[in-house]
């Protein structure tokens, strides 16, 4: 058998056995995203909930709190990328890291100091690459949201929000994830969750009603249990963690989308592979029988 | 009879319990509250302790809260626990 064929056939042979794999990764995907996104679906009443409390807080006290309280010239910054584990996924986390970097020049544009967490094996092979530094990395699971990750990650945030810059505390927190808007469009985005941004509690109730109209809420004084002071203390801590939780959400919904997605191409395009190889390798026989034919003409002529 | 409260009981990765009340009693960290219709608006922080709901029909719930809070606006009441104990309506 001619050599040539032989090239083709195993070339076929190997990319039947990647699109096997393609179509295993993309049934996979599509069948955990309905779970990620249900699980940002059984999330949001409880961030509604608290978004509505916090804005009671806030427009009923002076919203003098270093949560909400801006500082004036931030000095360190921490900056939290969540990448995924794994490729395989298209541009998902070259999107996440390409924010990332622009974030990153700009804050060493202002002079800032940034501590950089990771999470998800792709931001790290990248940093390590690099030879960049960062503070603290998680890994595993970031296609699979859960309540404890994100606990951690706000356990480690808020610990550091709250020391002192001079012992090395940070100013202000910036995440950067891949909000997941439908199944077809996710977009990488940065989100500045510390301090707040909703300093302006007038801007904030506009905000909600409009958002969430069926929360209308009446204005009447409020009482407090303990005081408001303490109140916004648990509550903001629990806003955060609320948000961050739903960070992990959204990117674990995205990856699953992103890979997906990227594996119904790769699949397609095994597909055309296959078709080609095959077409040249029927091209590549039929020459060497037309070849042989030859040969055995001539030959017999020369008799 | 009054209006019902209309009670909304939320943990972070999803809601748990809804529905009419005449009465909730939570613990708070100035001691237990009791809510009724009308009650005055209010919110609180949550202790760990028992959230005790009497439904509009049916038997009287108990439930347990390890911390978080709770909200009453006009005859809204809305539970946002830590971690919640107790009958659900929502399924897993």
């Amino acid at each position: 058998m001619g050599a040539q064929i032989r090239v083709y056939r195993n070339k076929i042979s190997s990319t039947e056995s990647m699109k096997k794999i393609f179509k295993a990764m993309e049934m996979i995907a599509t069948s955990r995203i309905n779970k990620a996104r249900q699980r940002i679906h059984s999330a949001s009443p409880y961030a509604n909930a608290l978004t509505r409390l916090l804005s009671l807080v806030v427009s009923q006290t002076s919203g003098d709190h270093p949560f909400l309280r801006s500082a004036d010239d931030v000095r360190r910054s921490a900056v939290v990328v969540f990448s995924s584990d794994r490729g395989l996924a298209g541009s998902y986390s070259a999107n996440v890291l390409k924010k990332v970097e622009g974030l990153l020049e700009m804050m060493h544009n202002d002079g800032r100091e940034v501590k950089v967490y990771l999470i998800g094996r792709k931001a790290k092979q990248y940093f390590d690459f690099r030879g960049r530094e960062y503070e603290g990395y998680w890994e595993g699971e970031t296609d699979n949201a859960s309540s404890d990750r994100a606990h951690e990650v706000a356990d480690v945030l808020l610990e550091q929000f709250t020391t002192d810059y001079e012992d090395g505390g940070i100013d202000e927190i910036h995440l950067v994830y891949t909000r997941f808007h439908s199944m077809v469009t996710q977009e990488a985005k940065v989100l500045r969750l510390l301090p707040l941004e909703v300093v302006d509690a007038n801007a904030l109730d506009d905000r909600i009603s409009r958002e969430y109209p069926e929360l209308e809420t009446n204005s009447q004084e409020f009482g407090f249990e303990p005081d408001p002071e303490e109140f916004l203390d648990k509550a903001l801590e629990q806003y955060i963690r609320a948000r961050i939780y739903s960070c992990v959400c959204q990117a674990a919904a995205s990856e699953l989308a992103s890979r997906q997605r990227a594996m119904k191409a790769a699949g397609d395009n095994a597909d055309d592979q296959i078709r080609k190889f095959t077409r040249l390798m029927n091209n590549a026989r039929q020459a060497e029988v037309t070849t042989e034919l030859t040969e055995i003409v001539s030959a017999s002529e020369a008799l | 009879m009054a209006d019902p409260l209309i009670v909304e009981i939320v943990e972070l990765a999803k809601p748990l319990w809804d529905g009419e009340a005449t009465q909730v009693i939570v613990r708070t960290t100035d001691g237990d509250l009791g809510i009724l219709s009308g009650h005055v608006a209010t919110a609180g922080v949550l202790v760990p302790g028992r959230v005790v709901i009497d439904p509009v029909n049916g038997e009287r719930i108990e439930g347990r809260v390890d911390g978080g809070f709770v909200s009453v606006d006009g005859n809204r009441v809305t539970i946002v626990a830590d971690h919640y104990e107790g009958p659900r309506t929502a399924d897993d």
